[in-house]
């Protein structure tokens, strides 16, 4: 119940302030389960969202609670928008054409921290995002999602029955990232 | 002063950008070793002598020898070269490309397996040749052993960099023999779909070990399949060499 306490992490704009709600609501009712015992830095799960927005990845690496399919995809579009909404939060003038991102403007979300999680985003430059939920006081998510993405340019892009944007069902990648992640956790 | 010289493999790309006489010609003998193109040279020296007073036609010259001495035709280049490496990703991305080439051109499973091997077999008959002349040994190989060690040895080093893991002799048919390797270097970084289960890209491999051995006059049928192994969730592979009725007679 303590999980429902959540803090903005520094954000703060007030029309979009209900649907960021939601999503810490959402990740926090997801990762609420038997915390407090536990003193380790644990990661909770892995998302994949690519260009177009669609989750094409997703995983759980220590015991929460699973929610079903669909409310996964639902997660992963809602953190998708919430991403590309956040680009328009410094108020910088855009010429047309340019990314917000290299005129010292926002270039999406990279870091979302709550009282029992922690949310940490990594967009490569093609646009495909990698999102890791870990316990707060994790201290090197971004190594870590480094290395997913490695994995992922090896075992996904690498594989020739993978379709580009498509969810990943590749075998290979699923056991490399069991065993990175038995390492962290 | 800058001269900057690079050699690359055989050919040597020579651009300068001083006209100091005295450099480029200390430059240049200090280069004699690395120069294994010697027509060019005294071309070379002829040029950097004439137009050595000049600035810029210097740096212009540089330029042109160095495009001249890049085109060498790949026939001209010599057959003992040095073990150059390619980068496993490029490799990688080449025969994932070359899997989804073959995957739109067949209808069936079994025939993507025969393309793959049918790739393989252009590869190996050239690979075969190349690797007898470089071994250098003055007999060829007769004994149906000693083709099957030159390929467990010689061939998968050149190829894939370490010898292959194992070659068994099947206990229940006398014509057939197994290669494996646990970690077979084109299935690197596939992982074949649940619904296309039996396909082993290690075709092309088995394709390549059939140019061989067709090439060495020992005609086999070579196949590729993944056997699991306990403890590890990640297969390895074996080719399964079957000789035809009259390598087997002729080796008795």
């Amino acid at each position: 119940s303590s999980g429902i306490n959540a803090e903005y992490g520094g954000i703060f704009c007030k029309q979009h302030k209900l649907c960021f709600f939601s999503i810490v609501i959402a990740f926090s009712l997801n990762t609420t389960t038997h915390f407090k015992t536990q003193k380790e830095m644990v990661i909770f799960s892995l998302y994949i969202i690519n260009k177009a927005g669609s989750l094409i990845y997703q995983n759980d690496f220590s015991a929460i609670p699973k929610l079903g399919g669909n409310d996964y995809l639902r997660l992963g579009s809602t953190f998708h928008g919430l991403h590309a909404i956040a680009t328009t939060f410094l108020p910088v003038t855009i010429m047309s054409g340019l990314d917000p991102g290299t005129l010292g403007g926002s270039s999406g979300i990279e870091l979302l921290e709550a009282d029992t999680f922690k949310l940490q985003c990594y967009q490569t430059v093609t646009n495909v995002k990698f999102y890791l939920t870990a316990d707060p006081s994790h201290p090197n998510l971004d190594q870590i999602l480094h290395t997913v993405y490695e994995l992922y340019t090896d075992y996904v892009l690498k594989n020739p029955f993978y379709e580009m944007d498509m969810p990943i069902r590749c075998e290979l990648f699923e056991i490399y990232l069991d065993k990175l992640f038995q390492n962290e956790n | 002063a800058v001269v900057s010289t690079q050699s690359t493999g055989n050919y040597h790309t020579f651009s300068v950008s001083s006209p100091s006489l005295i450099l480029t010609q200390l430059l240049v003998l200090c280069d004699i070793s690395l120069y294994s193109l010697n027509t060019h040279f005294l071309l070379l020296i002829f040029f950097v002598y004439i137009f050595n007073f000049s600035f810029f036609s210097l740096t212009f010259f540089g330029l042109i020898m160095s495009s001249k001495l890049v085109s060498v035709n790949i026939v001209d280049r010599p057959l003992t070269k040095a073990k150059t490496e390619v980068s496993l990703s490029a490799f990688a991305f080449l025969f994932s490309e070359l899997v989804q080439y073959s995957q739109t051109r067949v209808h069936h499973i079994n025939d993507l397996e025969r393309r793959l091997a049918d790739v393989g077999v252009l590869v190996g008959q050239r690979v075969l040749e190349l690797y007898v002349w470089r071994e250098k040994s003055s007999k060829r190989e007769t004994k149906l052993l000693g083709i099957l060690s030159f390929v467990y040895s010689t061939v998968w080093k050149v190829l894939f960099g370490k010898q292959a893991d194992s070659l068994e002799k099947s206990t229940e048919q006398e014509d057939e023999y197994m290669i494996s390797d646990n970690t077979m270097l084109v299935n690197r970084f596939i992982s074949t779909p649940k619904d296309l289960g039996g396909l082993n890209c290690a075709a092309f491999v088995a394709g390549v070990v059939e140019g061989i051995l067709d090439g060495a006059e020992f005609p086999a049928r070579v196949t590729a399949h993944s056997v699991a192994v306990e403890g590890q969730r990640i297969q390895k592979t074996t080719k399964l060499i079957k000789f035809n009725p009259e390598v087997i007679e002729r080796d008795k």
